[in-house]
């Protein structure tokens, strides 16, 4: 799986068997993985700019599984995740499916199963880091912007004309096309429809 | 029914005397000093096969099985000279022995008289064996209730032991296949083949423990008490309880009393009340925030004032509404949808079977406490 080279699957679950025979498993076909017996240490050492994947018990005491997917969904972290359940937990599961969770997998499973699960979890997780990177590098080029560029920009996106913006920062119309070319050649793109779409993955935060 | 000879000069009163025992519903035998029998009325007849000509005269103590048969003489000897009473004047449960060699319960007073310098004696003898049968009856009724709600008690219980007994098997399932993914690769060591046998093992005796206890918890038991400690039977099925609160979340604290004394009893059955108060409460606090179910549930043993030993049940839960109080003592009272309303009322049942107390008061902190006190054994004697 050289597509997974380098990617890690984080495992957190209360039960110390299930955490150990879990990680004798995935590193048994190559999987890297890392392993935590609750969320709350897990959510300390993630790191989002890591290809990877999640492995998570829904039932623990503490910060259950569900608590943990609020967690990262309020952190803007939406690593692929897959629910180990037991067996009365199918409706806390169907909950997490609904929240974004990609698959639960009830215990006891066929390693197959759950090993065909993370891959596609990985695979997943190749779209999300590229996501990622546009919107870093989007807030890259919007810390470039001037205080001035930033505020034509806001106008532009909101869909003011050019007129409406000089008049209301008190500037010439000619000064606004100036920094409003300035805008688009450090943002990078070259439409107006760039602009928005790149705008409204930094305006979220 | 006859009244020996040497009572025959007062004939009047005679046929008093022998109208009042004739009417006795309880048996009547009077005795002499020497412990002969002098008069042995209807009821004694019915109660122990003989007709009165055929004991009157002699020993009374052909009336009473061992130990007390050899040494009925001594007894009487013992009042006469020191006059310390130790059935006289009062009365106690033995056993009466009928002609045909039959032992059955009595409850036995015995009056003395005195006549013309003499003492004589007077048995008042009621059967117990209806009500000892009776007894028997119910407390075998108890029991078989007490074993269904044992097993109603781990139906409610089933989803917890589910998950407590499907963890290992997942466990085990899991490191096996690891097992085989590593021999079919050619990367793996010896070493960590065993350790993964090591673990299967270790996983199966997991499993197998939590059967343990159901197991040990749900067997059918006489209705014995024996001398136990009431801190070793809690401990015994800790795991259950912990199976229970820790499938629904609930923070589980276990507070031991050091140097409790021994108490008599059923040690199936107490361990049923406090398995059966620890459900209730996690069942109270299922529903709760995290922050209340951390505050969780305190199972605590005392030694009371009165030299009594308890156990004590505390919830965070929202307690036993107002109103409601003793009556959730009652059967088919509950507060549950799926309840059926016996457990406390059986607890109590339990409880009181044991001379001791199971009552209910609200947490000033906010919930339930159930506290079951029992008495202390007797040291010495089986409490009998």
């Amino acid at each position: 799986m050289s597509d997974d080279d380098g990617a890690i699957v984080y495992v957190v679950d209360d039960d110390e068997a299930i955490l150990e025979s879990l990680s004798m498993l995935l590193r048994s076909v190559g999987l890297e993985c890392q392993v935590f017996s609750n969320a709350t240490d897990f959510l300390r050492s993630l790191d989002p700019s890591r290809h990877a994947c999640l492995l998570a018990d829904i039932r623990m005491p503490g910060m259950s599984g569900l608590e943990l997917q609020e967690r990262l969904i309020e952190k803007h972290i939406a690593i692929p995740t897959i629910f180990i359940t037991g067996h009365g937990d199918v409706p806390m599961a169907v909950g997490a499916m609904k929240s974004g969770a990609l698959d639960f997998i009830q215990k006891p499973f066929r390693d197959q199963d759950l090993i065909d699960r993370i891959h596609e979890a990985l695979q997943l997780d190749t779209e999300r880091l590229a996501r990622r990177q546009v919107e870093l590098d989007a807030r890259k080029r919007v810390a470039s912007l001037t205080p001035r560029e930033t505020e034509v920009m806001q106008k532009v996106v909101e869909g003011c004309a050019n007129k409406v913006i000089a008049l209301d920062l008190g500037v010439s119309q000619r000064t606004v096309e100036l920094h409003r070319a300035r805008v688009m050649h450090k943002m990078g793109v070259r439409s107006l429809a760039d602009l928005v779409r790149l705008a409204g993955l930094v305006v979220d935060d | 029914m006859r009244v020996s000879k040497r009572r025959q000069p007062e004939e009047e009163s005679n046929s008093e005397l022998q109208a009042l025992l004739s009417a006795a519903v309880d048996g009547i035998v009077i005795i002499d000093p020497q412990g002969s029998i002098e008069a042995f009325n209807a009821s004694s007849e019915r109660l122990f096969g003989y007709q009165a000509d055929e004991v009157i005269g002699k020993q009374v103590d052909i009336l009473m099985p061992e130990p007390h048969r050899s040494s009925h003489s001594s007894y009487i000897k013992n009042f006469l000279t020191t006059r310390r009473a130790k059935v006289i004047g009062t009365g106690r449960e033995v056993e009466g022995l009928r002609k045909d060699g039959t032992r059955f319960p009595i409850w036995l007073s015995i009056g003395e008289a005195r006549k013309a310098d003499e003492s004589f004696f007077v048995g008042f003898i009621r059967d117990l064996t209806v009500q000892r049968s009776a007894e028997r009856k119910q407390a075998e009724l108890e029991s078989r209730l007490a074993h269904v709600a044992r097993f109603s008690l781990m139906g409610e219980m089933a989803a917890g032991i589910a998950h407590e007994i499907n963890q290992p098997l997942s466990a085990i399932a899991t490191y096996a296949q690891a097992g085989g993914r590593l021999l079919d690769s050619d990367n793996f060591s010896k070493d960590e083949l065993k350790k993964i046998c090591s673990r299967v093992t270790e996983q199966g005796h997991r499993a197998a423990s939590v059967i343990e206890n159901l197991r040990n918890f749900i067997r059918k038991q006489e209705p014995g008490k024996e001398i136990i400690c009431l801190n070793d039977i809690i401990q015994d099925v800790v795991g259950l309880i912990a199976v229970d609160a820790k499938n629904a979340d609930i923070a589980l604290t276990l507070e031991y009393s050091e140097d409790l004394p021994p108490i008599y009893g059923n040690a199936v059955q107490i361990q049923q009340v406090v398995l059966n108060l620890t459900r209730n409460a996690v069942d109270a606090m299922r529903a709760l925030r995290k922050d209340k179910r951390e505050k969780g549930i305190v199972i605590r043993t005392d030694k009371l004032i009165d030299g009594g030993v308890g156990v004590k049940v505390t919830d965070h839960g929202p307690g036993v509404a107002k109103g409601l109080n003793d009556a959730v003592f009652h059967p088919f009272v509950s507060t549950k949808n799926d309840g059926l309303g016996v457990g406390l009322a059986i607890s109590r049942t339990i409880v009181e079977s044991h001379s001791g107390k199971l009552r209910y008061r609200g947490n000033p902190m906010g919930g339930a406490i159930f506290e079951a006190d029992f008495p202390a054994a007797v040291q010495g004697a089986n409490n009998e």
